[in-house]
């Protein structure tokens, strides 16, 4: 029922994390039917997405090595990149974080845990209000 | 579109599952051996620093993706340790652990800590099947979040006091309410509007209200939402223009807000009534079954089609359908014959049992009817016909059932069947191995609200907290009217901690929430009593506990929410 959302196709996933990456996928890919290029780490992903081209990055906020907010400049820092929207995911959703997170440009945040069932839908909805 | 079918992903869902649970498991392996270090004497700073930081990740973890495996529970105890050491992590930017005035590792660690940190490990134990446990604001609110999203409120061109004050009051109603102007009302999305709202308004602004919820109809394919004004004209010709522009309810000031509530309550339920039913054919015709099937379906009802008579009363404790159609001749057996033996079992005895047929003799087919089918529909069906013949049957029969477990005042389950509900939750919790609890709730002074104020204002506290049960609670959560003014809830998959911090949410709201009276505002406080079902033998022992941790509430001074302990 949202809106807008014909031109949300590819998404570039980062999560170190081995379980929570597979039920991204799922929940991407199966439940939402966008196309995904997922990354364990923010170095994979910088090799990664410049090619990939995605619509829009969804990238784990902890990660070891570079972390999400390392990850996010570093991504922006490529100019093909510089315009796309990110989402940031993570466990730390007290609001100055959230706050913190939308100053660094992220369009939105997600909480985890994350439902895999409505993930999509949540992605498609601040999809939709960033597109209003 | 979605590349799997639903089951497919319930398929791999499950198997991811199962794979973070072996995985879990391991975790909490290595968490056990951390804990075991660190009670150990004489650990120097450095690997007490090394171990608090890995177990800080290691619960950081868990804390972010348990509840999307279903184990929702685990991950908001996990949360709740991550915090607590986090003191230590943002204290030890590089400056060691126990800086000047900083936090002390024994603080934090205490046999406290140890005891929950161990006790995670229980929590893997809980076959849940909780996706949509999950919380939207998970740090803030980690437990028991609300599943059902809460019916949205929007204020349209009210006057700003009256504004301010709806919001505030419908707020502790457990509406999420919203002051709006109509132009915020074109922008709604569709997610918004797929959801249920109500709109509230002067009289003045229905008729440009009413067209802008039109528009948003016909744009997204949903239901009216309801339109309620405020105003004090009472005449005929005003009443029925407002009727006529599209408001559904007209409220005179000053707004009596239970009431109110109770009305947007009802409006939005009576929208809602669309919900398609379960259905069980038999024919031996295994086409013919298939066609009605998919007929049915496609009209959103959901269908469930056997051709061999002997499996019919396994799938009728499958399928639990609200309407059966049943065939009458098939083979050797007689459909008659068949509906006489579903009517052995009391708990089909109200089942509408409607033959498919191509008797057209009427004295043949009252025969049949006589012998415990309710219907004849001749053979052959129209598609057409089929539906809305058993549209409307689905919707009595469910109308019927609502009448019979329902409380007719407030629309909770009655007492004999909310008794059933806690039963049925008591063995899950015994054979899954869960906690859940259960909870007795009552109000306060009632005795005096009904004999100085009158039944009528006693009736609307009582609605008031039905409706706010229903709003505060998860939708798995199970509540009945137990008594007069006595509620009793079904708390699945939560432990009485969990409960009181649910419950004493709702305290706090009900408190808050006036009443109007022949003398002026009233608020009225309730008590509630829990205990973890788990705890006890039978649901009978809980209920009692629950019982009894009420009274030991009501003595220690009312408006609160106590969990019942073993005495010395």
């Amino acid at each position: 029922m949202t809106r807008n959302c014909a031109a949300l196709q590819k998404i570039l996933y980062v999560e170190d994390e081995e379980d929570i990456r597979a039920v991204a996928e799922l929940a991407l890919e199966s439940v939402g039917g966008f196309t995904l290029r997922s990354c364990g780490s923010g170095q994979q992903a910088l090799q990664e997405a410049p090619d990939f081209a995605p619509d829009l990055i969804l990238l784990d906020v902890m990660m070891p090595g570079m972390d999400g907010p390392s990850t996010f400049e570093a991504l922006m820092g490529i100019p093909d990149l510089a315009d796309t929207p990110v989402i940031f995911m993570t466990a730390k959703v007290q609001s100055d974080e959230v706050a913190y997170y939308k100053k660094l440009g992220a369009i939105d945040v997600i909480p985890k845990p994350f439902d895999p069932m409505s993930l999509a839908d949540q992605i498609r909805s601040i999809w939709a209000r960033m597109e209003d | 579109m979605a590349k799997d079918s639903s089951a497919e992903i319930a398929v791999k869902l499950e198997g991811l599952r199962q794979s973070f649970r072996q995985k879990a498991v391991r975790d909490l392996d290595q968490l056990d051996e951390f804990l075991a270090r660190m009670a150990e004497r004489g650990l120097g700073q450095e690997d007490q620093h090394a171990i608090i930081k890995t177990m800080y990740h290691l619960l950081h973890r868990l804390a972010g993706s348990a509840g999307t495996f279903g184990l929702g529970i685990l991950g908001s105890e996990a949360r709740k340790l991550e915090q607590s050491l986090k003191p230590l992590i943002e204290s030890d930017q590089g400056v060691g652990l126990v800086p000047n005035g900083g936090p002390c590792v024994e603080d934090i660690l205490t046999p406290d800590f140890f005891h929950r940190a161990r006790q995670l490990r229980t929590m893997l134990s809980q076959p849940q099947s909780t996706f949509r446990e999950r919380a939207g604001d998970a740090a803030t609110e980690p437990v028991v979040p609300p599943l059902e999203a809460a019916i949205a409120v929007y204020l349209c061109d009210l006057p700003e006091a009256v504004g301010v004050f709806l919001k505030h009051t419908l707020t502790n109603h457990g509406f999420t309410v919203e002051r709006v102007d109509v132009s915020d009302l074109l922008n709604l999305s569709g997610e918004v509007c797929a959801g249920a709202f109500a709109v509230i308004t002067r009289e003045e602004s229905v008729a440009s209200i009413s067209s802008t919820l039109q528009l948003l109809k016909r744009q997204y394919g949903i239901s009216s939402p309801p339109l309620i004004c405020t105003g004090n004209h009472n005449d005929f010709d005003r009443r029925y223009s407002l009727a006529d522009l599209g408001a559904d309810a007209l409220f005179s000031e000053p707004l009596d807000v239970p009431l109110l509530a109770d009305r947007i309550e009802r409006l939005i339920n009576e929208r809602s009534k669309a919900i398609p039913g379960r259905v069980l054919i038999l024919d031996d015709d295994e086409d013919l079954a298939r066609h009605y099937q998919l007929v049915l379906q496609e009209a959103g009802f959901d269908v469930h089609a056997i051709s061999d008579p002997e499996e019919v009363l396994l799938a009728l404790a499958e399928c639990r359908p609200d309407i059966m159609l049943l065939d009458v001749r098939m083979g050797h057996y007689s459909g008659v014959t068949v509906a006489k033996l579903i009517r052995f079992e009391p708990q089909w005895l109200s089942l509408p049992i409607i033959y498919l047929s191509s008797e057209k003799d009427r004295s043949v087919q009252l025969e049949a009817l006589a012998q415990g089918g309710d219907e004849f529909m001749t053979k052959p069906v129209s598609d057409d016909y089929l539906v809305r013949a058993v549209q409307v049957r689905c919707y009595r029969a469910r109308q019927l059932n609502q009448l019979v477990i329902r409380d007719s005042l407030t629309s909770l389950l009655k007492h004999s069947v909310i008794k059933q509900e806690i039963e049925k939750e008591h063995a899950r919790c015994l054979r899954m191995g869960h906690v859940s609890t259960v909870a007795m709730i009552d109000l306060d002074h009632f005795k005096q609200v009904n004999d100085r104020y009158g039944h009528r204002t006693g009736d609307h506290v009582i609605k008031a907290l039905a409706n706010l049960l229903r709003h505060r609670l998860r939708s798995t959560d199970v509540i009945g009217r137990y008594g007069g003014e006595e509620f009793a809830v079904v708390l699945p998959e939560c432990t009485s901690n969990m409960a009181i911090e649910v419950l004493g949410k709702v305290c706090d709201g009900f408190s808050e929430i006036l009443f109007t009276t022949s003398e002026g505002e009233i608020s009225v406080t309730l008590s509630a009593g829990v205990a973890e079902l788990n705890a006890f033998k039978s649901a009978n022992d809980a209920l009692n506990a629950a019982d009894q941790a009420l009274y030991w509430r009501k003595k220690a001074g009312r408006d609160g929410v106590t969990a019942w302990h073993p005495q010395s």
